[in-house]
């Protein structure tokens, strides 16, 4: 199922390929809706995941405590 | 027992909706009808979004909401690389194990442990932590049917071959028949005494029972069934074995076809279905066989209850759930002689062998035509499926924990070799109280501990102490993991400005001399540029509540009413347990911080006692007797000017043998001073002096001097009072009034008025307890308090409680575990990113009581005429209770923030404090309010899988 998927978005981008950015977002989210993965609050972590701008206290106690062990 | 039912598995899409979710489901249903004894709770997964409201409700109908626990785990893994996807599944594993380890629970029952390849779906056992773990087993199919389930699939195979080798970390495995009991001990290589055959049941909704004509007809009609049928249901994978079951009808005569129609009763996807259907147009049997496709339970009982034949060919099965459904409601049924099938039907003529298309057709034909034979089926279903319910099997389990003693993992810590404790407080010479306290206790402590000193050294720092060396707390990094224990004195002062922060990265014990913080928070604000740290720690402490309040000082960016919050939540929360010296203290954590009272013990402030008291006595001045009054000079706390205005009235005012004597820095204001020098002029009182601040020794000769000590308190906020220990060390006949900690001292001890006391209360006090005719009360207080000292509190017992809570802290599992999480974290060697994104992860996990109200502000936040709802924000917290937290947030992208930024400019007008909005680790539980109904509607939809009550404000 998720090579079909696949393949029909790869045939979309084939044919515009200037549109190849937008698609693929799409594919992410077919597959997730396939797994039965929903995005949810936790996931924007990846969203911006160089910076530890904006964690919450505990998180920013926790990234400090996990950095002191390197 | 307390027992935590992994149910992931009614979740996941492979399981939910299949007879793993319907076995998890009923036989938890079961068990917690049964096991009132037992503390029940339930872990799901929040990953999985879906259907998570629907399985919480259907949870909450067997058990209180407050035991449902919900795990957060990593979030999106498409977007990693292939190495990072290994390290979140492992990351998966750990966050769930170590979320499981904070409930403290004797045992978990993993309701489905082949789940999760390439999902949020998280299961593991012993990887990490040590927590009790049972198993249901349904059965090993993929090992016994190796080459068809890992032919094509290696990713696949490794990853069920290193289940399995999990899996033989359970502690039981609950197997649901024997022939899941046979194959797990042939191939995992585990002992008999390792299962239990807990076997399987059935819901109630599957009995006998009759239908009306009406609706017979309607449903044949809606399946186009129009004779006599037989049927089968379950999946239709490779094993079900549904060829061979069309072939078998295929080959019954052509009679036997016209009479019995074959319907099969399973869910079918469209490529299924075409191939299927292309088999039946191949032999000739379309309108024959019927594809209901899905029906609800309902149907499948009519179905069952219709059938005239049952069959069920599949060649192997963990248990066969259908049989035991058609059984219950009085089918025939017969069912391939192998695995499970032949355990419940009990009988070898009732089964054929599946993989001969003859043995099955001829059974068949035997049951739809045979009627004595079918009548021996019908009586069988019916004996047979008395032996199974739901409710046995949970009896079964049950029993088995009730007859095992499960011990708490709670460790013990209890070892000859003395532990390297680091040992953080001010020091003498400092002009800290707190320093005194300290060098007084440590030669106690230093025979419990090998004890190391860190404090900030200054010129002034006594570095002679016996027994203990002294470094600066800026070496303790470096050397941090040689010490096993940590203690930390904190107090409301500048002298523990750095434990702030080696406390966060370093947690351990801590003493806390003041509950409230504020004295010190505000001294940071004002004098080092600490509005930041103030406003954290007021906001983490009590959210925005307080400064929602509309009582702004203009005068004062930190007015007092700001004071009358402890702000020491951070302390508390980063600490591995709390000492105090006080019941009150004790009590004022329990008011503010109520979820985390667990975690603070009482013990009384020890003082070493004058133990030569005749040397006392002969430095008393004979002819100017002095009564003392210690500790810092002011009238709001230390009630210095009522003293002066009861001294005045007292037989002593022109007394020249009696003076009074405030030894102490002075902090009066100016309008104090001229009250004061007012009174005593009117009195022309000249017996009353003011030393100032003085040293340590000058301390100590005041205290060997003084004739009697006047310590009275007002407004104590669960401070404990040293300078009143050092009256009664030092053997002082001492006048107190009942407040704060000073009630907890015996009442023979000290001479006590009452707590709000009156002038005349004083003056009487002043005149009785140092009158000479009194010498006698005089010398039984002073004897009662030095057997008290001595007793009660010499710093050898104190020290003996100290450590006692010290590895009590220790020992908690919550402290362990998150010091192993920061163990294993170190192994997983992570890449900047994922240590950034699994930071995310553990806050978002970490067990919290707290309770609170989020406030929504999203569109309010952006609105020029804001006076409107800012007044309705202000009059709803008007209305509730100021223990309550409240946070002010805004939603973006999918998160929820903390509007800091909000509440600062628009609220406290502090624009230029660099106070950033944080995302919000939503709690469970909490309320959500909302400011209009587009809102809550859009709050919703951020919020799902968070179990928070959003509605309007």
């Amino acid at each position: 199922m998720f090579y079909k998927i696949l393949l029909r978005i790869l045939k979309k981008i084939k044919k515009n390929p200037q549109h190849a950015y937008s698609l693929l977002p799409e594919l992410k989210n077919r597959i997730y809706k396939k797994i039965g993965f929903v995005a949810h609050p936790s996931n924007a972590e990846f969203k911006d995941r160089n910076s530890s701008f904006g964690l919450s206290f505990d998180a920013k106690i926790t990234l400090d405590r996990i950095n002191r062990l390197r | 027992m307390k027992i935590l039912f992994d149910l992931q598995s009614l979740q996941s899409s492979n399981s939910a909706n299949r007879g793993i979710g319907r076995y998890s489901s009923s036989f938890f249903s079961a068990f917690v009808s049964l096991a009132k004894h037992h503390d029940v709770h339930v872990l799901l997964n929040r990953g999985f979004t879906n259907d998570i409201q629907k399985v919480y409700k259907k949870i909450k109908e067997n058990i209180p909401s407050k035991n449902i626990h919900l795990f957060t785990p990593v979030g999106e893994q498409s977007e990693c690389t292939d190495l990072e996807q290994k390290e979140i599944l492992l990351l998966n594993k750990l966050i769930r194990e170590y979320y499981i380890q904070q409930l403290s629970v004797d045992v978990v029952v993993i309701t489905s442990f082949f789940d999760g390849y390439q999902s949020v779906y998280s299961s593991s056992i012993k990887n990490f932590y040590n927590i009790p773990t049972y198993v249901i087993l349904y059965d090993l199919i993929p090992v016994v049917f190796e080459s068809h389930y890992f032919e094509n699939n290696r990713k696949l195979a490794e990853w069920y071959y290193r289940k399995l080798e999990d899996l033989k970390r359970a502690d039981m495995l609950l197997a649901i028949s024997e022939t899941s009991v046979l194959d797990g001990m042939r191939y995992l290589g585990l002992p008999k005494e390792k299962f239990l055959n807990i076997k399987g049941g059935s819901d109630e909704k599957f009995i006998i029972r009759s239908y009306t004509e009406n609706e017979n007809i309607a449903t044949r009609r809606q399946y186009g069934i129009n004779e006599k049928f037989l049927m089968y249901t379950g999946g239709l994978d490779y094993r079900k074995n549904i060829e061979k079951l069309i072939s078998a009808y295929a080959k019954l005569k052509n009679e036997t076809r016209i009479i019995f129609q074959l319907v099969i009763v399973c869910k079918i996807s469209k490529k299924d279905y075409a191939q299927l259907e292309t088999i039946v147009i191949n032999l000739g049997l379309k309108n024959r066989i019927i594809f209901t496709g899905y029906i609800t339970d309902d149907e499948l009982v009519w179905f069952y209850n219709n059938t005239y034949l049952f069959i069920f060919p599949s060649l192997y099965e963990g248990f066969g759930l259908p049989i035991l459904e058609a059984m219950l409601c009085g089918a025939p049924v017969i069912t391939s002689n192998t695995s499970s099938m032949l355990e419940i039907v009990e009988n070898d003529n009732f089964t054929f062998d599946p993989s001969s298309i003859t043995s099955i057709a001829d059974k068949m034909e035997e049951g739809l035509l045979d009627n004595r034979y079918r009548e021996l089926l019908i009586s069988n279903s019916i004996k047979q499926s008395t032996k199974y319910s739901w409710k046995k099997s949970a009896k079964i389990f049950l029993d088995l924990l009730d007859n095992k003693k499960i011990s708490k993992n709670k460790l013990k810590l209890t070892s000859d070799i003395k532990k390297r404790l680091a040992f953080f407080s001010p020091m003498p010479r400092d002009g800290s109280g707190i320093a005194d306290y300290s060098a007084d206790i440590l030669p106690a402590l230093a025979k419990k501990y090998k004890v190391d000193v860190f404090t900030k050294i200054s010129e002034n720092t006594n570095r002679d102490l016996s027994q203990v060396t002294i470094y600066d707390y800026s070496e303790f990094n470096k050397v941090s993991s040689n010490y096993d224990r940590i203690l930390y004195h904190f107090g409301n002062s500048g002298y523990h400005e750095y434990m702030w922060k080696v406390l966060k990265m370093h947690p351990g014990v801590v003493v806390l001399h003041d509950v409230f913080m504020g004295g010190y928070l505000k001294w940071k604000a004002q004098a080092n540029n600490g509005e930041e740290t103030f406003l954290n720690n007021l906001f983490l402490s009590h959210g925005h509540s307080p400064c929602l309040l509309d009582k702004t000082d203009n005068n004062d960016r930190y007015p007092e009413w700001q004071l009358d919050y402890p702000m020491s939540r951070s302390i508390i929360e980063n600490s591995c347990g709390v000492i105090v010296h006080s019941r009150h203290a004790y009590e004022i954590i329990g008011k503010w911080f109520p979820d985390i009272i667990d975690k603070v013990s009482i013990t009384k402030l020890g003082r070493s006692a004058l133990l030569n008291t005749n040397k006392k006595v002969s430095l008393m001045k004979k002819f100017c007797k002095e009564i003392c009054v210690f500790g810092i000079v002011n009238e709001k706390t230390k009630c210095a000017l009522r003293i002066i205005d009861a001294w005045v009235e007292s037989n002593f005012v022109n007394n020249n043998n009696f003076q009074l004597t405030f030894v102490g820095h002075i902090e009066l204001s100016d309008v104090e001073n001229s009250k004061i020098k007012t009174i005593l002029l009117k009195k022309n009182c000249k017996n009353v002096f003011f030393t100032g601040r003085i040293g340590t020794e000058e301390y100590k000769k005041k205290l060997m001097e003084a004739y009697g000590a006047i310590q009275l308190r007002d407004q104590s906020r669960g401070e404990s009072s040293i300078a009143v220990l050092d009256c009664l060390a030092y053997n002082i006949p001492t006048i107190v009034n009942n407040h704060g900690s000073l009630a907890e001292i015996p009442n023979d001890c000290v001479y006590k008025v009452d707590d709000v006391f009156s002038r005349v209360q004083i003056v009487s006090a002043i005149n009785k307890v140092f009158s000479d005719n009194e010498s006698s009360l005089r010398q039984k207080l002073r004897e009662s308090a030095n057997k008290y000292m001595q007793q009660e509190l010499s710093p050898k017992k104190i020290m003996e409680d100290y450590a006692k809570f010290i590895e009590n802290f220790y020992g908690d599992n919550l402290f362990q575990a998150e010091k192993s999480l920061y163990r294993h974290v170190r192994n997983c060697n992570l890449s900047s990113q994922l240590r950034i994104v699994f930071a995310r992860c553990i806050a978002k996990n970490q067990k919290r009581k707290e309770k609170g109200i989020y406030i929504d502000v999203t569109e309010l936040k952006n609105l020029k005429n804001k006076s409107q709802s800012l007044i309705q924000i202000r009059t709803y917290m008007q209305k509730i209770s100021r223990y309550k937290k409240i946070y002010l947030v805004y939603r973006k992208e999918n998160l929820v923030y903390m509007a800091n930024t909000f509440v600062m400019e628009d609220f406290l007008k502090l624009s230029h404090v660099n106070l950033q909005d944080c995302e919000v680790d939503i709690h469970d539980s909490w309320d959500y309010l909302c400011l209009s109904k587009s809102e809550m509607n859009a709050a919703r939809k951020n919020l799902i899988g968070y179990m928070c009550a959003v509605r309007r404000l």
